[in-house]
């Protein structure tokens, strides 16, 4: 047996242990104080919820390997031949009609999105960390407008941004996109409380003593601790500009620079008006491959999110 | 392609309204400087932008700083033109252009159908910047850009010479006094279009008057209580007054400036409501969404015996056809006093010049190529584009009109469809259609619900139409 295979078995026996005493460690559920019917009930209601949730995405994954004529015209729920799932994905990298690539698109979302969701995390924490730990003269009535930004909604601004932008030639540009995905006022907010709960003053006080630069009080203490709340608002932010809609809707006629949302919103216009383009099969895949990374990036960082939440409440 | 935008639109229209409702509030500014202008006669001269006569003539002069487009294979020194449009396959016409006149680069954009285009279109046009030096514009929607000014007056760079080779009706929607703001395209003459088998089976044949009409809809549905002779879809504003237009209820007057006729409950209007709400409330015609996957079904499996379709319609509703390949033909429309041969257009697109285009000569040049050369329409008739054509050496040549597609065999509905083209009464649209679209897909969608006639809907409409146009600062008459 070679010592890789060992290994892995070693580690399988100690995921099996591990399990056993999380089973031991479980609460039964009679110590919550619940009934047993209760229980069922409340469970039965989750069940229904995910059920509900994952119906739509387990629909899409079925019919992104279908035909146009088969996504109306067989069950929905199952399979039928023939299989065109390549075939459709190869056609996402294709110009279809003029309208540009889906391929394209979607670079363009994975650009605005890391660059507008990275810019807007080193404002948050930046931002956040002045805001907690400095007062400063105004520092109330800044945060203050800060958060008044949360209250307004884009479609109701969105004549006024596009006469700005406008004058100041970001329409048809990539800076109208990433510029504003850099400013998350609900990233600020959690940062400034992160911050506040999760590092304490003393502990900056103590670094100032040892006579650290504020800069490197920022950089070495407060910046590690304030990790799973930046990967929160990082998550959040690109998120959010993954999935922006109507900006880009506002400031992009050219074809090339659309993100996917804006694209395949073009598209299922066409889908529904223009019979001659087979544009369906190409809609459900290009929506499964649009969300994939989405569902990716929370998989890989929901372990900082639920750190976060550990660190603000339990006290080691 | 006019229509094609009526379904985007429709289902658009919504997504869009929070940006779209912004629109509107511009048109009382515009329209209260347009009602000055226009009395002095609407001449050819008051359309015609300071900016688009200054640079009229110094046309290679090629500005930089416009956005990085792919240009393709244009020199620096070519005009460069912007083009909206969201007709499918028009990159085909654009790139046939463009390697045929090479002083001229046109960079071919999509932004959207329907509102998805005309919703940027608005705020680059509001914005003074960015604006298309071509868009596609639906007939419809053409009278709302040119009370703004925003169109360029076509007639300096020729395009009075194209008037003998377009269908009457459509040089009337783009002409306004002695100007030409846009230069025509498609459109979509209506017809009977029905499946012959289904008819056959209920041994009707197309009704040559609506009396005759209405009675074979009650047939059908008595001998198959499941199926209809056709489908009215009431909550679709465009289908339901071009279909008045043919009636002689067509419900608007506008010939610019800021006086209005809105007539939706004069007596023709009336007589064709009562028409329609008989049927519906013999249940003689059922009511669902035009252009819709489950009409094309209903279609398809001869619950539906027919529809009162435009030429387009049928590339529509082709790529869902799966039981009925061959069997659709069709008829003219049945006529309201018999003998007659009234047609009437749903749908169809023009091509204007906007007044912020740097190269209005280059622009006409590009527009009046696209819609009225033979180059041209070898190109866009053909699929995927499929544009029925307002150009009358396509339309009435025998090789257009002999054209067969699968789904009706071998019978030739252009023929049917190039007669009705050139009986189309005039018709003259609000200068705010879009709105007129929107509350009327609200208003009539009570009438496909049953909760409302079609005499109280249209009552309904009197007042919040007119109610509207006198917010905008219309002179409203009835």
């Amino acid at each position: 047996m070679s010592a890789a295979a060992m290994n892995s078995q070693t580690r399988r026996e100690r995921r099996r242990r591990e399990r056993l005493v999380e089973r031991d460690a479980a609460i039964p559920v009679e110590l919550y104080g619940l009934k047993r019917g209760t229980v069922t009930a409340l469970t039965t209601c989750c069940v229904l919820f995910a059920l509900f949730t994952l119906a739509p995405v387990v629909w899409v994954i079925i019919n992104s390997t279908k035909t146009q004529s088969n996504i109306f015209g067989s069950f929905g729920f199952w399979f039928a031949s023939p299989f065109e799932f390549f075939h459709t994905f190869a056609n996402l990298f294709r110009d279809i009609d003029g309208d540009g690539t889906y391929a394209n698109w979607f670079l363009n979302t994975v650009l605005y999105s890391l660059s507008g969701g990275i810019g807007a995390t080193v404002l948050a924490v930046l931002g956040g960390y002045g805001f907690a730990r400095f007062e400063f003269r105004g520092s109330k009535a800044f945060f203050a407008i800060i958060i008044a930004g949360l209250l307004v909604p884009i479609t109701l601004v969105a004549v006024p941004l596009y006469l700005a932008y406008a004058k100041v030639h970001l329409i048809n540009s990539v800076w109208g996109m990433i510029l504003p995905s850099m400013v998350v006022p609900v990233g600020l907010y959690l940062m400034r409380t992160y911050v506040e709960l999760s590092i304490p003053r003393e502990l900056i006080d103590a670094a100032r003593i040892d006579g650290a630069s504020e800069l490197r009080i920022f950089l070495r203490i407060a910046l590690p601790l304030m990790v799973p709340g930046l990967m929160t608002v990082l998550l959040l932010s690109v998120a959010g500009t993954w999935n922006n809609y109507i900006l880009p809707l506002i400031i992009f006629s050219n074809n090339q620079l659309f993100p996917v949302t804006v694209g395949m919103g073009l598209w299922s216009q066409h889908a529904g008006n223009s019979g001659d383009a087979n544009l369906y099969p190409l809609l459900v895949l290009g929506g499964l491959v649009t969300i994939v990374p989405m569902i990716a990036l929370f998989a890989l960082l929901q372990r900082y999110w639920r750190g976060g939440l550990l660190l603000g409440s339990v006290a080691n | 392609m006019l229509s094609r935008g009526s379904s985007p639109r429709r289902t658009n229209r919504f997504a869009a309204t929070g940006i779209a409702g912004v629109a509107a509030v511009t048109l009382l500014a515009a329209c209260s400087s347009s009602g000055g202008s226009s009395s002095s006669g609407g001449g050819g001269t008051t359309s015609a932008p300071a900016s688009s006569a200054a640079t009229g003539g110094s046309a290679s002069a090629s500005p930089t700083g416009t956005p990085v487009l792919a240009g393709g294979n244009c020199s620096s020194s070519s005009a460069h033109i912007t083009f909206w449009a969201w007709v499918p396959g028009m990159s085909r016409a654009v790139n046939e252009f463009n390697s045929t006149h090479p002083d001229v680069c046109v960079t071919l954009q999509d932004p959207g159908a329907g509102t998805g285009e005309y919703v940027p279109l608005n705020n680059a046009l509001k914005a003074g910047t960015g604006a298309p030096d071509v868009a596609e514009v639906e007939f419809d929607l053409l009278p709302s850009y040119e009370i703004q000014k925003y169109l360029v007056d076509l007639v300096p760079y020729g395009a009075n010479k194209y008037k003998s080779l377009f269908a009457p009706w459509a040089w009337s929607q783009v002409s306004q006094g002695n100007a030409v703001y846009a230069m025509p395209s498609d459109f979509g003459p209506m017809g009977f279009y029905y499946n012959q088998q289904t008819l056959a089976k209920y041994k009707i044949t197309p009704p040559a008057t609506w009396d005759e009409f209405a009675a074979d809809a009650v047939t059908l549905h008595n001998q198959n209580p499941k199926a209809y002779l056709i489908n009215f879809p009431a909550n679709d504003p465009q289908w339901l007054m071009d279909m008045m237009a043919q009636a002689g209820a067509w419900p608007f007057q506008y010939t610019g400036g800021a006086n209005l006729t809105i007539n939706w409950t004069g007596p023709a209007q009336q007589k064709f409501a009562a028409y329609w709400q008989k049927l519906l409330d013999e249940h003689a015609v059922s009511a669902i969404a035009d252009l819709s996957p489950q009409e094309s079904t209903e279609l398809d499996t001869g619950t539906l015996g027919g529809a009162i379709y435009s030429a387009w319609a049928p590339s529509y509703f082709a790529p869902n056809v799966k039981h009925s390949v061959g069997q659709w033909r069709a008829a003219a429309l049945p006529q309201w006093t018999a003998g007659a041969k009234v047609g009437t257009d749903w749908g169809g697109s023009t091509y204007p010049v906007f007044s912020q285009s740097k190269h209005p000569a280059q622009a006409a040049e590009f527009s009046e190529w696209l819609t009225a050369t033979d180059q041209s329409w070898s190109i866009v008739k053909t699929p995927p584009s499929s544009l029925f054509p307002t150009y009358l050496p396509t339309l009435q040549s025998s090789s257009f009109k002999a054209l067969t597609y699968p789904i009706s065999g071998t019978s030739q509905p252009n023929q049917v469809f190039s007669a009705g083209a050139l009986s189309i009464p005039l018709t003259t649209w609000p200068p705010f259609m879009t709105q007129v679209l929107t509350q009327g897909a609200t208003t009539f969608g009570a009438v496909v619900n049953g909760k409302q006639t079609l005499m109280q809907a249209f009552t309904a409409f009197q007042q919040q139409e007119t109610a509207y146009a006198k917010s905008q600062g219309f002179n409203v008459t009835t």
